[in-house]
């Protein structure tokens, strides 16, 4: 895995997880406009990140839900358990 | 090795002013709810009864007190005071307090005495009947905190969030989630 | 259903090869406080509860410690993975690789396989939330034994990570306790036929 690669994954870990966190948030304050519009804000960038990221790299999500037309890239190496974070 | 955590030097607010106002106005509203008063009300309205008044003037001052003291980390401190302060919405039986039905009360405790019925001679089997509760029946967990017996935690409020980077080294978006993982409990030199 | 992201939720790193942490940190694979616990625990408990609140929240905080049972045995499986015959006896790992060789397995750090009796679904949600409450707790303390153990700043960092979210999930599971709460308001009272707690003698004057 290259170092750009390892940079735009680490940007959609950040979104992912600020989203996610937004939506813990939000399952106990449905109503709490502010975080609703952070939320949103935050899921809009998710997606066009991971758009960008499946283009190049092959599906993040499987069953049909990959929004990448390539070849068949899901079965790719290295998985996420593979990944060496450190600079070689 | 102790890493400065992102957030946790910064003031923030827990609670804004916004917030306040809408815990105090949803206070009203609540109290509001309340059947009005008619110029005929029986003796036994709950309103009029001087438990009832105590009872509304104690859940808004409650309240009001945790709309005042909620700022920072008071937000969930209330004054012992309060909790003792009888937070009772007597919810009275729909008969209780009309002649015939204490007559009917001291007949079966008189009954009881000379061993004639009722508790613990007969029945005492669960029955669902509700009792009076120690709170309003719709006061919010928000502005209780005073129910023994319960576990409550403060809710959150929706104020500053970390950068994205801060948050997922955190390991949370919110500044006033941030702790410190308790680095004392290590032994010394490792 | 649900459907997997080929990405961990944080990117949890391993210095070096370490057996000796491997046989500690793999309690929160399969141990009795561990992310596996976590999630059947709250993935189970959701059908029973009566709140739309609750059923959101326990899906995705147990979707979310499923993603943690994920980095927890990324940690395990780059901690054993080029250890050698020599490294995994001095770490008392024997008992470990002659079962399981490097694979993953639900175990505690003493090796007693994953079961179900760590979990509780009692159908109570009040009482289930408060048992969800107490994991985190639990989950917490053992996270931080870890980071007590670990000589690894690489591991520590990323328990630290996981350390954290058990403290927003109690946070969470708090506010649908409250939830709960209003919910059922005074209707959870119940009391025994002719029993009256304002007719209390001591509390009378």
């Amino acid at each position: 895995m290259d170092a750009r690669q390892k940079e735009m994954l680490l940007r959609l870990m950040e979104l992912q997880f600020a989203a996610t966190e937004l939506n813990l948030y939000l399952d106990t304050h449905p109503d709490d406009t502010r975080a609703l519009q952070e939320f949103r804000m935050r899921s809009q960038e998710l997606m066009s990140a991971k758009m960008e990221y499946e283009r190049i790299y092959g599906p993040l999500l499987n069953f049909g839900l990959g929004m990448t037309g390539r070849t068949w890239q899901w079965i790719q190496d290295p998985w996420p358990w593979e990944v060496n974070w450190r600079r070689s | 090795m102790r890493r400065q955590l992102p957030g946790s030097h910064k003031p923030f607010r827990l609670i804004r002013d916004s917030d306040r106002e809408l815990a105090r106005e949803q206070a009203k509203r609540r109290l509001r709810r309340q059947p009005p008063q008619a110029e005929d009300t029986p003796i036994d309205d709950e309103l009029t009864s001087p438990a009832g008044r105590t009872g509304i003037q104690s859940i808004a001052s409650t309240a009001d007190r945790l709309a005042r003291t909620a700022s920072g980390s008071d937000c969930c401190r209330i004054d012992p005071g309060d909790l003792s302060a009888p937070t009772v919405l007597h919810q009275s039986s729909p008969d209780e307090g009309s002649m015939e039905n204490r007559d009917k009360e001291a007949s079966s405790l008189t009954q009881a005495a000379q061993g004639g019925s009722g508790w613990p001679f007969e029945g005492g089997e669960p029955e669902a009947t509700h009792v009076a509760s120690q709170t309003a029946p719709d006061t919010p967990s928000s502005l209780i905190f005073g129910e023994l017996a319960t576990a409550y935690v403060p809710w959150q409020m929706f104020g500053q969030t970390l950068s994205l980077r801060d948050a997922l080294r955190t390991g949370t978006l919110f500044p006033e989630l941030v702790r410190n993982v308790p680095l004392y409990q290590k032994p010394p030199g490792t | 259903m649900w459907v997997y992201q080929k990405m961990l939720q944080y990117p949890a790193r391993v210095r070096s090869t370490n057996p000796r942490l491997a046989k500690a940190v793999i309690t929160q694979y399969g141990g009795p406080d561990g992310e596996l616990a976590a999630s059947l625990r709250y993935l189970t408990q959701r059908y029973t509860m009566p709140i739309p609140e609750a059923k959101a929240a326990l899906t995705d905080i147990g979707t979310e410690e499923l993603a943690h049972m994920e980095i927890v045995a990324t940690l395990v499986y780059n901690l054993i993975r080029d250890a050698s015959i020599a490294d995994i006896k001095r770490a008392g790992l024997d008992g470990y690789y002659a079962d399981h060789d490097k694979a993953l397995y639900f175990v505690n750090a003493e090796g007693a396989p994953w079961v179900a009796s760590y979990i509780q679904s009692k159908g109570d949600p009040i009482t289930d939330i408060h048992e969800n409450m107490a994991a985190e707790q639990k989950a917490r303390s053992t996270y931080e034994y870890l980071i007590q153990l670990s000589d690894d700043p690489d591991v520590t960092d990323t328990l630290r990570f996981l350390w954290q979210r058990e403290i927003v999930h109690f946070q969470r599971f708090g506010e649908i306790l409250n939830l709960l709460h209003d919910y059922y308001g005074r209707e959870r009272v119940f009391h025994m036929k002719g029993w009256d707690p304002q007719r209390i003698p001591a509390v009378e004057k």
